[in-house]
């Protein structure tokens, strides 16, 4: 006896069709699985063989084959216990092969017959559609996460035996409907109202949050830099959709999404502590699985106390800010993994945290401040397009009761600076952000008249700046102009964003 | 006390085949031995299945379970021996099945479990 049942896998973060086969023949009893599986997928054997007696079905005793193919493809995770106990009761004659052959199947049963949900479900029903899937049975945790998935029936069900009736047609099922999608605004702990004074440090949030830019905020202990970073979700501009799905797929697979709302609908914003390796970060493991950048894709990544990052682990994220995307290779597993993020961090400026400070007074000496300061190499430092200073805020603005913009302005404006760009970007692919624009388009859409661009050459002169720092500036000063709605580059943009490169020679030298 | 234990398998087998036959199995081997191994019978389903039977009596179930008794060694040891009688009677594509039976001496109730194990 033979039962096929097509369930779906994950390569990376794509999905792909797994043909599931079970052949029940005569001979000694046995249970043999093949085609790769690894130790979820052979552990199988049991929940399945529970479920079903547990479901008060017949269980098919024999000389039991389990095949997975493509039988070169590894096979890793529990999503095939459904499809495989679905092939099981169609060897037991419980259901007929003509009945399963409408439905792809993905779900993990419990011993008791329920269906548990599994990571991964929107790349695998994405899939399903795309290879001409009709209908879909997923487990019920799963149905809303799924049904994002236009032009495919989602049918969730909570266990075996429903999952059995659906197949038999016994109960009438209606396809899965979610509600309308909707963005959120992030909810940050920390509001830009609460935040006093760091007039400079509020602004060089607000263009980055405008343009999508990296931002490094440097300055003494308690100033106020993980705080801005913190209320930096609050004036982010609402997901779209497509981003909505872009992100989604990624944490399905890492991490999991949430089961009511089935789809992220805020941007990410990704913290690790400085003792992340760097395998965490670009991401990496025997099975290539995506890392805190590719996790923060579309949002922020913050990276508290930059400098106490292994160096080797800093260095890493080079390649992926510049391309905004990383692959992933292992022996075992290739994947690339979208990595466009919004590059947050924050750091002191010497190891005792004072140097440059207005109110105290700096204990290293300068060796020990250049060899702290060293840790960010160059190159880093180069991808970065705002560095900001932060000094001390003075008691009296401590003090000080004087109303000060909330969250919710400043991100109205930084939605107006993201229409008003993808008003021009409409018809790029790929490009959202100013901080997307490659090196082709600057010529087009980053245009400088004979003042700014004399400025410009000064200040490349002045500052030592490298041809991607010019092209950085380039995309702050559109950032800056796009906030006050400019069509045109104007000299103040671009002196602007020149003074967001200057600390360097400050600092670093 | 071996003597005595030899005697109460024997009678526990004699009282799980009059069960089984009672049921409408046919017996084919009784005490097979292949391989320094042994099958305390060997009978055929009413649905044709081949099955081989493990029994086990006890005179008191205070310390371990008969079934509990036929654990990972000793189920290789009947497979191996119900791998030898399947070469020698030539037939592989047969379903077959592995059952324990639990004897209770001397009350004589019988626990049948069917599928017990697989390989």
């Amino acid at each position: 006896m033979l039962g096929k049942v097509t369930s779906f896998g994950l390569s990376g973060i794509a999905g792909c069709a797994i043909q599931i086969e079970v052949d029940v023949s005569g001979g000694l009893p046995s249970y043999e699985t093949v085609g790769l599986p690894d130790a979820a997928v052979r552990e199988s054997k049991e929940r399945v063989r529970a479920a079903i007696t547990n479901s008060s079905l017949p269980y098919r005793f024999g000389k039991v084959t389990v095949n997975l193919a493509p039988a070169g493809m590894k096979k890793v995770g529990s999503v095939y216990d459904l499809p495989i106990a679905l092939a099981l009761l169609i060897c037991s004659g419980v259901i007929t092969q003509e009945q399963v052959d409408k439905y792809a199947v993905v779900g993990e049963l419990a011993l008791g017959g329920d269906v548990r949900p599994v990571m991964g479900m929107l790349p695998m029903t994405m899939a399903a559609f795309e290879l001409g899937y009709k209908n879909i049975i997923v487990p019920f945790d799963n149905a809303s996460e799924a049904a994002y998935v236009s032009g495919i029936d989602v049918f969730p069900v909570r266990t075996l035996n429903e999952a059995v009736d659906l197949i038999c047609c016994s109960t009438e099922i209606k396809p899965y409907v979610v509600k309308a999608w909707k963005p959120e605004l992030a909810k940050s702990a920390v509001d830009f109202s609460d935040i006093k004074g760091q007039q400079g440090a509020k602004r060089a949030a607000e263009i980055a949050a405008a343009g999508g830019h990296n931002i490094l905020l440097i300055g003494a202990p308690g100033a106020g830099k993980t705080m801005i970073a913190k209320a930096l979700p609050s004036i982010l501009p609402r997901l779209t959709f497509e981003e909505a799905l872009e992100i989604t797929k990624i944490h399905s697979v890492a991490v999991g999404v949430d089961y009511s709302s089935g789809i992220v609908t805020q941007r990410p914003f990704r913290s690790p502590h400085h003792t992340a390796s760097a395998a965490s970060l670009v991401g990496g493991g025997s099975n290539a699985v995506p890392g805190e950048v590719s996790l923060a894709h579309l949002g922020v990544l913050f990276l508290d106390e930059f400098t106490e990052f292994d160096k080797r682990v800093i260095e890493t994220l080079r390649q992926p800010i510049e391309d905004g995307v990383i692959s992933v290779a292992r022996v075992n597993a290739k994947a690339e993994y979208p990595a466009k993020i919004m590059l947050v961090a924050a750091m002191n400026p010497c190891p005792c945290g004072y140097f440059g400070s207005r109110t105290r007074q700096c204990t290293c000496s300068q060796p020990t401040i250049q060899k702290y300061l060293n840790r960010i190499s160059g190159p880093m430092l180069d991808r970065i397009d705002l560095h900001v200073e932060m000094s001390e805020v003075a008691y009296e603005d401590l003090r000080s009761d004087a109303k000060t913009e909330t969250s919710a302005e400043i991100q109205k404006r930084v939605e107006r600076a993201r229409r008003f760009q993808a008003k021009r970007y409409a018809d790029e692919q790929r490009i959202r952000c100013n901080a997307q624009l490659e090196q082709k388009h600057l010529k087009k859409y980053c245009v400088l008249d004979d003042v700014c661009s004399k400025l410009l050459g000064k200040a490349m002169k002045a500052c030592n700046l490298t041809p991607r720092a010019y092209a950085r500036i380039l995309k702050v000063a559109r950032t800056i102009a796009d906030l006050e709605c400019e069509e045109n580059i104007k000299p103040q943009h671009v002196a602007e964003a020149i003074q967001y490169r200057s600390i360097i020679t400050k600092y670093w030298r | 006390m071996l003597i005595d234990n030899r005697k109460l398998g024997e009678q526990g087998e004699t009282v799980a085949l009059n069960f089984l036959l009672t049921k409408g199995y046919t017996l084919i081997d009784r005490n097979y031995r292949a391989m320094r191994c042994e099958i305390d019978l060997i009978m055929k389903a009413p649905n044709n299945e081949i099955v081989f039977v493990e029994v086990k009596a006890r005179t008191n179930q205070r310390y371990i379970l008969g079934r509990q008794a036929v654990n990972k060694s000793k189920q290789l040891n009947i497979i191996k021996a119900a791998e030898h009688f399947v070469s020698e009677n030539n037939c592989y594509d047969a379903f077959m099945r592995f059952d324990v039976i639990e004897v209770d001496m001397p009350s004589k109730t019988v626990v049948h479990i069917e599928n017990a194990f697989v390989r």
